[in-house]
């Protein structure tokens, strides 16, 4: 994962490419920004947004501390007040704890019989004392007396001062903060939540007595030593019951604290228990991010209220997982990723319902709230995640509509799912006859794989020839789509198999590409399964690993690693023998896959290598299980540029897939693109073109035509029909995967920008290029981007263009540069290294540079000579033809 | 004051206790001017770049210090007055601890926008302002200079020994970026050009 400095660096550096282009090139720009990286996009747009708005602070540091330098020579202002030492009824007044506009809080002493007390005592400021004023604050009184609950303040005593104004007294609280208390504490997500349940309750009891505080925040929230919470302040609560309130409205007086305010308060609407319910969520999410959820900081309550209606929330668990966090932040002091983990799904969901902008949408009361936590901390479902969850399916259902075919195509989905639920019942079977002590376990796994299998046949009469009729014809997707939402619903009081489907319709949904939605569900799972991991690790361990899938695919190299490293440890544990030996290869598979991202090809080798020799140990060397080994063997040959070896391996792959019925087709999809890019490592370009073909086909039919697959496909095809000098159809190629409809991600768009730029340069055209390789190198260096050679080639490529408009120093020294790279990073054989030699010669040849030219030359057609002896295409004496180069250095 | 000048000599040449009581020195200063001021009552009206410009005279003795002494003064007064204005901020939210006392329970609306989220705001800004150090110490730096110092461009320009042109730019780019972090519109405004 990449520090917060980086990200800053990168940020800044985004905005200063940005800002120079004009607003539809940005416009233009923006989207790929947001593929490479959503969390950095939204900042740069706030950025840019940000530079156009027009500031508060014109004043420099007086707007924004006008009273630093009065502040600066002061002493101390409350022995400066004089009514130190005051007596107030039965108290003294030792020390000024606070004050606001219109109400002073003072530390007191009872100064009448034989006990000390010390409270709070607050009093109206001298010269505020207007009716208006004494009217609410004797009505603060009046409610804060008939509250009488452990998390609120206790009322002692009030009266009226010798000059008449009212004062009161309350328990004097001898804590910090709420989100002070956390931090100080460094509480786990558990008892962050946990101590939030405890203000839920208090705030919750207020409401029985028809009170609304309307001015919750850390600040009025203290926790003492003991980790018990105190609710402070009704200075601006308002009575429901109308009748009590003495006829004032609630909008005569609109006190709040913006940061915390629900937008009904902000847009004076109503108030209801809903608007503290808002402000509860307000906290939790400060709580578990250590950041407010939005900056609200604006001069005036138009600009607040405009803010309002437009401002949007991200998950908690996103702000944690964007690792740009500050000193206060909960994850400073530890596993940020398993702190993350643990937020993200069903306390998202918590906090994200609380804060819904319509108050009717939120949780009712703080009762309600205080309910749903409690439900978090038992690992029980909650019930805002039914709401969210079919509200996410229908989302995500209209966002891509992807026709698979309906019935078979999902039973195929499915059916390991089911197979492992049967297979376990067997299993649980057995053991019931073996030993009495494991017969209750094994009965709850008999009658888990029954709620499993139940479950599934429910589903598929549902989307029966009945439901058909009535015109309902479901994709695989929508299948698995609506089995999502209807899990949390219909198997509530069944946790486990709730849980254990979740996992299985998660590994469905990744097979789909959609992995977002496939982490809800795992995420939603997870804590379930680890409750009982226990007795049964294995259904924790199978969660784990495709979290890891998920989590990798998002690039969360990190993550991945610690949820496999944990899976590893767990699976140790696993008493089954064969479920243990099953798992510790995925695993190990996973560490393949992940040492594949970090790019180490040399231990994915050795891995993969391992691997395979023990599954075909255990399962025999045919078993079509090995099909997804070879594969994975065969694309890391082809990272290695080793595209014989990877050929053979990926036949091997493709070979085992076809003999097995059961095998998803979509994997060939993976085989084959893997095979044209080994094809055209040796040059046998028209066979790269038909795997790349059938490649293309098959993941558009099975995945959808924006999956990464196609992609992958299109990026192989691209580059050998470049290479097969076929620049007008490398060039429509190239086209098709920039279209935004292709939603193509970066290393796609990176090699299609190269290879449009590659083929204008071959056919002698240099116009605009230098662009579009600049445009190519920014999109090749994202992160996620795996291409080793796309930036080398773009920068190699920009030096040429540089010789052939004639200038010769930079092209120089930027050519020599990239080729010191390239032999820096270890990568100096291989086809593309071969090419990009070729084209660094031709440079060379234009700058006059006739004997280096030559050497570069002649070193890199020994390479292509050597790759492509099989080869049914030539190996290229230069990559610019002779006649443009002849004008060029004429 | 003849110290102040040595200070700063040892400061630029890497001494960091040197810096260190530099610092101090002008932090306390600052205090103590505004102590004065606020003694003739007239403290809230003074800016705080004549405060930097009168802690200057009185320790910096112009006359002793060449061109790049001046700027690295300028610089240290420039941070401390950052540090002033947490050290305030963070006072004023510590005041609301303990016993139900906070500020402002009773306000209108604006005037709580303006009072209490101001010191919020100081923090938020500073913790900011940490984030863009960390990236580029220099857009930090700048930001100090105008925004806690109260210097226009050209007078940053002659402390970072750059041109202004260079710095409108650079300022562009740390006024988006803060005020993005902060939130919309919130902007370190356009501080006289």
């Amino acid at each position: 994962m990449t520090s917060p400095t980086d990200r800053t660096a990168r940020l800044l550096a985004l905005f200063d490419e940005l800002i120079e282009l004009d607003p539809p090139a940005r416009a233009a720009r923006l989207p790929m920004v947001h593929a490479e990286d959503p969390t950095l996009a939204v900042e740069l747009e706030r950025m840019l947004a940000a530079d156009r708005g027009s500031g508060v602070l014109n004043d420099g540091i007086a707007g924004l501390a006008a009273t630093v330098v009065g502040a600066l020579g002061q002493r101390s202002s409350a022995a400066a007040d004089g009514i130190q030492g005051r007596h107030v009824g039965p108290f003294v007044l030792e020390r000024l704890l606070g004050r606001g506009g219109m109400g002073e809080v003072w530390l007191a002493q009872r100064i009448d019989g034989d006990f000390r007390q010390q409270v709070a005592l607050k009093l109206l400021k001298r010269g505020m004392d207007s009716d208006d004023l004494r009217r609410r604050f004797v009505q603060e009184r009046r409610i804060l007396a008939e509250l009488s609950h452990p998390g609120i303040a206790r009322f002692t005593d009030g009266g009226v001062g010798e000059d008449g104004a009212p004062w009161y007294a309350m328990e004097y609280v001898d804590g910090v903060p709420i989100t002070e208390h956390a931090a100080a504490r460094d509480l786990d997500v558990r008892g962050r939540v946990a101590l939030m349940l405890q203000v839920c309750e208090a705030v919750a009891y207020a409401q029985t007595r028809l009170v609304v505080h309307r001015d919750l925040k850390p600040s009025n929230i203290l926790v003492d030593g003991d980790g018990r919470v105190r609710l402070l302040d009704f200075g601006i609560a308002k009575l429901l019951d109308a009748a009590l309130e003495g006829g004032e409205t609630a909008t005569g007086l609109r006190a709040m604290s913006p940061a915390y305010a629900a937008p009904e308060q902000i847009l004076d609407e109503s108030i209801s228990t809903a608007t503290d319910v808002y402000a509860l969520g307000v906290v939790l999410y400060e709580l578990l991010t250590g950041e407010l959820p939005h900056r609200r900081a604006a001069a005036t309550l138009e600009t607040l209220a405009d803010r309002v209606r437009s401002e949007t929330t991200l998950r908690p668990s996103h702000v944690l997982r964007r690792a740009d966090a500050g000193a206060g932040h909960p994850t400073a002091t530890r596993d940020g990723a398993r702190f993350a983990r643990a937020v993200s799904g069903d306390l998202d969901t918590i906090v994200l319902t609380a804060m819904r902008r319509e108050s009717a949408r939120r949780y009712p009361s703080a009762a309600a709230f205080a309910d749903d936590l409690r439900r978090w901390l038992d690992a029980r479902p909650i019930t805002a995640r039914a709401d969210s969850a079919s509200y996410r399916m229908r989302k995500f259902v209209a966002r891509h509509r992807l026709a698979v075919g309906s019935g078979v195509a999902v039973a195929l989905a499915l059916l390991g799912g089911i197979a492992v639920a049967l297979w376990q019942a067997g299993v649980a079977r057995e053991q019931a006859a073996l030993a009495a002590a494991e017969a209750a376990r094994a009965t709850e796994q008999a009658q888990r794989a029954t709620t499993i299998k139940r479950f599934f046949a429910q589903m598929f009469q549902d989307s029966g020839p009945t439901e058909q009729r009535r015109g309902a014809q479901f994709t695989a997707r929508e299948w698995v789509d609506q089995a999502s939402a209807r899990v949390a619903t219909d198997l509530a009081s069944a946790p486990d198999a709730q849980a254990e489907i979740r996992v299985a319709l998660g590994s469905a949904l990744l097979a789909f590409g959609a992995r977002s939605e496939a982490r809800a569900l795992l995420e939603a799972a997870i804590p379930q399964l680890r409750q009982s991991a226990v007795e049964d690790p294995g259904p924790l361990v199978t969660g784990l690993q495709y979290l890891a899938i998920a989590q990798r695919g998002d690039g969360d190299l990190e993550a991945a690693r610690s949820t496999v490293s944990e899976a590893l440890v767990l699976n140790d544990s696993n008493p089954d023998r064969a479920a243990r030996l099953e798992a510790a290869l995925e695993l190990r598979t996973q560490h393949l896959t992940l040492a594949n991202a970090a790019r180490n090809y040399a231990a994915a080798l050795e891995i993969g290598n391992a691997i395979l020799r023990d599954r075909s140990e255990q399962l025999g060397a045919d078993h079509p299980r090995l099909a997804v080994d070879w594969n994975n063997l065969g694309q890391t040959h082809n990272m290695l540029e080793q595209p014989a070896e990877a050929e053979a391996a990926l036949h091997r792959a493709l070979l085992l897939l076809r003999s097995d019925p059961q095998s998803p087709e979509s994997r060939q999809s993976f085989v084959l693109a893997g095979l044209c890019q080994a094809a055209l490592g040796q040059g046998k370009l028209a066979l790269a073109l038909e795997h790349a073909a059938r490649a293309r086909e098959i993941a558009a039919r099975t995945l959808g035509p924006t999956h990464i697959m196609v992609h992958r496909a299109d990026s192989c095809s691209m580059v050998a029909l470049r290479e097969a000098r076929r620049f007008d159809e490398a060039i429509g190629v190239a086209r098709r995967v920039l279209d935004p409809a292709a939603a193509a991600d970066a290393e796609a768009r990176g090699l299609a920008l190269l290879t449009q730029a590659l083929s204008q340069i071959a056919q002698g055209d240099v116009d605009g290029t230098s662009e579009l390789l600049h445009q190519a190198r920014m999109q090749l260096e994202m992160p996620s981007s795996r291409n080793v050679y796309g930036v080398p080639q773009a920068r190699i490529g920009l030096s040429l263009v540089q010789a052939m408009t004639g200038d010769c120093k930079a092209a120089l020294v930027g050519t020599e540069a990239a080729l010191d790279a390239l032999a820096q990073a270890g990568v100096a054989s291989g086809l593309r290294v071969a090419e990009m030699q070729v084209m660094a010669a031709d440079t060379f040849a234009y700058c006059g540079e006739a004997e280096r030219a030559a050497a570069v030359r002649a070193q890199g057609r020994a390479v292509w000579s050597r790759v492509w002896r099989d080869g049914d295409t030539e190996v290229p004496q230069r990559i610019v033809p002779e006649i443009v180069a002849a004008r060029g250095s004429g | 004051m003849i110290e102040v000048t040595l200070l700063i000599g040892r400061a630029r040449d890497g001494d960091r206790s040197a810096a260190e009581q530099l610092f101090r020195a002008v932090y306390d200063d600052l205090h103590r001017i505004a102590a004065r001021q606020v003694g003739r009552g007239e403290g809230a009206g003074m800016g705080s770049t004549s405060l930097v410009h009168e802690a200057y005279l009185r320790l910096a003795r112009p006359e002793a210090l060449g061109v790049n002494d001046r700027a690295h003064f300028f610089a240290v007064a420039a941070r401390a007055m950052r540090q002033i204005a947490v050290d305030h901020a963070r006072a004023r939210l510590a005041d609301k601890r303990g016993g139900g006392a906070r500020e402002t329970t009773l306000g209108a609306a604006d005037q709580v926008a303006a009072d209490s989220t101001r010191h919020e705001l100081t923090m938020a800004l500073n913790a900011a302002l940490e984030a863009l150090d960390a990236a580029e110490p220099r857009l930090a730096q700048l930001v100090e200079l105008r925004f806690f110092a109260g210097m226009d461009l050209e007078q940053a320009g002659a402390v970072l020994g750059l041109s202004s042109r260079t710095l409108k730019r650079d300022f562009r780019k740390a006024r988006a970026f803060l005020h993005a972090r902060l939130g919309d519109g919130m902007t370190l405004g356009d501080l006289a050009d």
